[in-house]
């Protein structure tokens, strides 16, 4: 019998994985916080589920089930934790993170990464404090972020990643190991979220790189990009590439059109040919 | 790999069977409202955990993955490992 429980608050595959590893190593899990009703419908008929929205109500519930064995594991999940709620742990309260620390903290760290042009990212597990992606770090699996990744693939990438550092964080957990724990000590402390406003028109006058990295960034397709939609003349733009011809004209000429393909001079004599989302007829 | 996708949407997306028995290999598993985006992310990660895929959406969009024939196509190019 293991001497571990959990209550677990978040949503998607990563919550998924945690909990079938939970399982598996025959842990206890007393309650879960989910966002969404597929997890609901996935979970009620196994556990005790509850809606992220009530957790700071819960106080005396969380009271009453949690002992000095239990677990806070918050993956993939969106909301900020109280004081108070956290302090019913007394430490035991890791959070799944998409992004390295401290330099990008907050929501969609994925696609700011790649906009900005990084060179890597990480999945890190860190332990939670009351302030946004705060406290000591426990893993940080970092992963390239190549030419071709767009923040859709950046996306995947950290949750593949963060099902495995989750695991290694349950197997020291299961195994009474302590956690590594290191603190955030950088200086460039950044919290991201969601752009106001959240389309964003494409800066012609910028390099063709920083044009491209936040194309790169902004591809989510088929689906709506979460923290900025990167446009041209208002419409969504799905991806674009530089060409490897040269323009004479000046930045932002619209150089051809064909269907939802749409070439422009950029800064440097170069061309961007960008793809824009089709209009629904 | 059909009947897999099947138990998969039914046990964990909660699929009703009146709508499974009525999918075919062409059925746009996103498109036909199936399963929303997030549902529909959530999937391609399962079934690539069960198929061992290695799906780099950089490489092969999502959207290029919605039919039970397109990954079906996958399977056949030998690019997953757990086939049953």
């Amino acid at each position: 019998m293991s001497t571990f429980s959990f209550v677990l608050i978040g949503s998607g595959v990563l919550l998924r994985s945690t909990i079938n590893e939970i399982t598996e190593n025959q842990g206890c899990i007393k309650l879960i916080y989910v966002d969404n009703p597929t997890d609901t419908k996935r979970y009620e008929s196994f556990h005790r589920v509850k809606q992220v929205t009530e957790v700071e109500q819960d106080f005396n519930d969380l009271k009453a089930i949690i002992d000095s064995s239990t677990w806070l594991l918050s993956v993939d999940n969106k909301k900020l934790l109280s004081a108070e709620i956290l302090s019913l742990f007394k430490g035991k309260a890791l959070n799944f993170h998409p992004g390295i620390l401290p330099n990008y903290k907050g929501l969609y760290c994925y696609q700011w990464a790649v906009a900005n042009g990084e060179k890597e990212f990480a999945a890190t597990i860190h332990f939670m404090e009351p302030d946004v992606d705060a406290g000591d770090i426990v893993i940080e699996r970092r992963f390239p972020i190549e030419d071709k990744d767009t923040g859709f693939s950046i996306y995947q990438k950290s949750l593949k990643n963060g099902q495995q550092a989750i695991e290694s964080v349950l197997s020291k957990i299961f195994n009474q190991v302590d956690l590594p724990r290191v603190s955030q000590t950088s200086e460039m402390t950044n919290i991201w979220g969601r752009a106001k406003p959240y389309q964003i028109e494409i800066e012609w006058d910028k390099t063709p790189k920083h044009i491209i990295n936040s194309l790169r960034a902004s591809n989510f397709y088929p689906f709506k990009p979460p923290a900025f939609q990167v446009c041209f003349n208002g419409i969504p733009v799905i991806q674009g590439e530089k060409l490897k011809i040269t323009t004479t004209e000046l930045p932002g000429t619209i150089l051809n059109v064909q269907g939802q393909t749409v070439r422009v001079a950029v800064i440097g004599n170069s061309v961007i040919e960008i793809q824009l989302l089709p209009i629904e007829s | 790999m059909r009947d897999k996708i099947i138990e998969i949407l039914q046990s964990e997306f909660g699929v009703p069977t009146e709508l499974t028995s009525e999918l075919t290999d062409e059925t746009d598993l996103l498109g036909s409202g199936l399963l929303d985006s997030f549902d529909f992310v959530q999937f391609l990660m399962i079934i690539d955990d069960i198929y061992d895929f290695s799906f780099d959406f950089s490489v092969t969009p999502p959207d290029s993955l919605t039919t039970i024939a397109n990954l079906n196509s996958l399977k056949n190019k030998g690019k997953g490992k757990n086939f049953t």
